[in-house]
């Protein structure tokens, strides 16, 4: 049997069930549409920057009009995770709000998609990188301002302490960037595979 | 765009009467009948969004397959299967095989299962082919050249070609 005749009977085949649509119907298929993996990420997004909100208002009034000294150093956390937060929502939605755009050609489609998609994982590299920062500078101020017998000793003994330090941020680096790396690849991986595969297959041939 | 505001008739009109083109993608694509259904919907939402910049002096099928084939094969999903939702319990329509495969069925469930086992970008080909687009809309599908469209086209078809040959 040639092509042409399974094209013929590929254009002869019955026409799928599905009944035709309303206006109700379209709108309760378009509403469904909120449970997509990108409007998914979008509204993760949104809860983060409403929960470091929240989060920093409670921090600042805890610090501002209760004055524990104490807490000082959390609102210091909080600060800068909120514009950590705000950074990473405000760069997450602009490039999330282009993947869905669909209207191209396919070759340009896959490449804006590539683009698009590779920024949110940087960006959630650096996120995550820049929290675990954050996170030790917040322990070191901790530390200083709450345990101030750590920091101090003779010579030898700060060294040492130094070198312990500096040995597990260093470990904590690594571990939290292979982590990091691990979950984005098994989370868009595939995907991006796929789509750099698409990509050369479509690209002009010689 | 909000997908709650109300569908403008010319829209619905063009959903009802390129149903077919829209399911046969998503069974292509798609081999699980809950994902051909995800799949659907989001293309669906697709051309909703880009209705308002569609251009009436362009080919209502060209802008149909190019935004229903740039989401099928492109569109950041879940190519697992995982536990349907209750909300799903109450979306029609189902997505499904044709009711009625007619006399020519085991041709077209071979025809399937080779066009299955084509790479994303090879069933687009195929698929072009077997709507009989004309290379000028491929190209303007595809976003490639027709030179281009007219090499790979070539190729897809040898590929099919052997495995319906293997298959039979």
């Amino acid at each position: 049997m040639e092509l042409d005749d399974f094209r013929r009977q590929w254009q002869q085949q019955p026409a799928p069930g599905g009944a035709p649509h309303n206006e109700d119907a379209l709108r309760a298929l378009l509403a469904q549409c909120s449970g997509t993996p990108v409007a998914r990420m979008l509204h993760n997004a949104r809860t983060e920057i409403i929960a470091t909100a929240v989060s920093l208002g409670i921090g600042a009034t805890l610090v501002l009009l209760v004055g524990i000294q104490r807490l000082q150093p959390f609102g210091l956390l909080l600060l800068g995770t909120a514009v950590l937060t705000g950074y990473d929502y405000y760069h997450k939605r602009r490039l999330l709000r282009e993947l869905p755009a669909a209207t191209g050609g396919l070759r340009s489609h896959i490449a804006r998609q590539l683009q698009s998609l590779r920024g949110v994982l940087r960006l959630n590299y650096r996120f995550t990188m820049a929290t675990l920062l954050i996170t030790i500078g917040f322990l070191l101020t901790f530390a200083y301002t709450q345990l101030p017998q750590l920091f101090l000793g003779d010579a030898r003994t700060l060294g040492q302490r130094g070198l312990w330090l500096v040995l597990t941020v260093l470990a904590s680096g690594l571990i939290t960037h292979w982590l990091i790396r691990w979950t984005l690849q098994q989370q868009y991986g595939r995907h991006l595979d796929q789509l750099e595969t698409a990509l050369r297959e479509l690209e002009e041939t010689p | 765009m909000s997908p709650a505001a109300a569908p403008a008739p010319d829209f619905l009109a063009v959903i009802n009467a390129n149903q077919g083109i829209l399911h046969r993608i998503c069974r292509l694509y798609c081999p699980d009948a809950d994902d051909r259904q995800d799949l659907y919907q989001e293309i669906v939402l697709q051309l909703w969004q880009s209705w308002p910049r569609y251009q009436p002096t362009a080919k209502v099928s060209t802008w149909l397959y190019r935004v229903a084939l740039n989401v099928a094969i492109s569109n950041l999903r879940q190519r697992t299967r995982r536990p349907v939702p209750e909300r799903f319990g109450a979306v029609p329509p189902e997505v499904a095989p044709p009711p009625d495969p007619g006399p020519d069925a085991d041709d077209l469930a071979q025809l399937y299962q080779a066009i299955g086992r084509l790479s994303d970008v090879e069933k687009a080909f195929v698929l072009l082919y077997l709507e009989e687009r004309t290379y000028e809309e491929m190209a303007d599908i595809l976003g490639i050249t027709q030179n281009n469209v007219r090499v790979k086209m070539h190729r897809a078809q040898d590929k099919l070609r052997q495995l319906l040959t293997q298959a039979a």
